[in-house]
């Protein structure tokens, strides 16, 4: 397995940020909507700090994916559409935004509403701003519009990795594997 | 003469000591708490208190507990409820000194009662004591179990997610009684 991307493969670490990635996400989601629903508990104090960490952690995986993208290359597209081609690039752009859109508005949500988090129970996060009744509410709202954005590119973008594997029968959804 | 040495010995004692009472000026009086949430600390306040001291004999604290405020709106209106403060069924918390003890130069340790969310416990609160001429500042620090009080319903009593200890610190000015 090679490291760095090539016309025509992914390396290994952009595998397995993808797949790291994507775990956190599917985790996250509903998660975020569980610990929300829930009543003012014991769980629902626990399920935020799981649901910070893990924002965290995407964030810091999202950061890290751009990063190795900058400074290398990806492989070629294999739609030969190109409405298709640009599509498909719009989504990829729209996930690395939201990717880092989410975990920041919700760490001005968590910040503004004055509540302290240690991710994991092991590290202390910062706060991005002072305690603010109405950056919180709007950090909020932005926080609840990203998800509802990101369930359906993800459905979009999972849909169109299946069809290409199923329908079109390309090597896409393969050439992430490892 | 009678009422000279009447008049005299009332104005020593109150040079002495005398009554005093606390600044109701929120900028000038503060009493605060802190807890631990999720393993980091929390701050609350109380706005409304007053203070009543009577020098080295008697210290009473009367606390209007629905004027709370921990700086957010959720937790705020989640602490007013009855497994926490419960304040439609408790509106006050009183402390009130059976004893005064001096415990050093211008310290303090009041030994009395804590009454809060309606159950009575021995309470101790140390404090310091720094008159100037008409006014004094009383500052101290004491840490309170919220367990003793039945503060938090029994889903909380691990203390895991909310601090059992809550460390509660004052910085009060108090002012001398004019004389009657």
């Amino acid at each position: 397995m090679t490291m760095r991307n090539t016309e025509n493969h992914w390396g290994w670490p952009s595998k397995l940020l993808h797949w790291m990635t994507a775990v956190l996400i599917l985790i996250q989601i509903p998660l975020g909507f569980y610990a929300e629903e829930l009543k003012l508990s014991p769980l629902k104090l626990d399920l935020f700090v799981w649901h910070k960490s893990i924002g965290m952690l995407v964030l810091l995986l999202a950061a890290a994916r751009l990063l190795w993208r900058i400074t290398g290359t990806i492989p070629k597209p294999l739609d030969s559409n190109p409405i298709q081609r640009r599509l498909a690039q719009l989504a990829h752009a729209l996930l690395y935004v939201l990717m880092i859109a989410l975990p920041i508005s919700g760490w001005i949500t968590t910040s503004a509403a004055n509540i302290p988090t240690k991710l994991f129970w092991l590290i202390e996060l910062p706060a991005i701003t002072g305690p603010d009744e109405a950056l919180k509410s709007l950090a909020a709202e932005v926080h609840e519009v990203c998800v509802i954005m990101l369930i359906i590119i993800l459905i979009v973008h999972i849909g169109a990795a299946l069809r290409h594997h199923f329908i079109l029968r390309d090597s896409i959804l393969k050439r992430m594997w490892f | 003469m009678k009422y000279l040495i009447l008049t005299i010995s009332f104005f020593s004692q109150l040079c002495a000591g005398g009554e005093w009472q606390s600044d109701p000026t929120p900028k000038n009086s503060e009493l605060s708490y802190s807890v631990n949430f999720e393993q980091l600390p929390i701050n609350g306040e109380f706005k409304e208190f007053s203070v009543d001291y009577i020098a080295q004999q008697q210290l009473r604290v009367v606390v209007d507990i629905s004027s709370v405020d921990m700086g957010n709106a959720d937790i705020n209106q989640a602490i007013r409820d009855v497994d926490w403060f419960d304040i439609k069924s408790h509106r006050q918390a009183v402390f009130f000194s059976d004893e005064i003890k001096a415990v050093g130069d211008n310290e303090f340790l009041a030994k009395g009662r804590l009454q809060l969310k309606g159950i009575s416990q021995p309470v101790n609160v140390p404090f310091s004591w720094q008159p100037s001429t008409d006014s004094a500042s009383m500052t101290g620090k004491l840490t309170l179990s919220r367990s003793d009080f039945a503060i938090g319903s029994p889903e909380w009593a691990s203390g895991d997610q909310i601090g059992i200890d809550v460390d509660v610190s004052f910085a009060v000015e108090m002012l001398k009684h004019a004389p009657k």
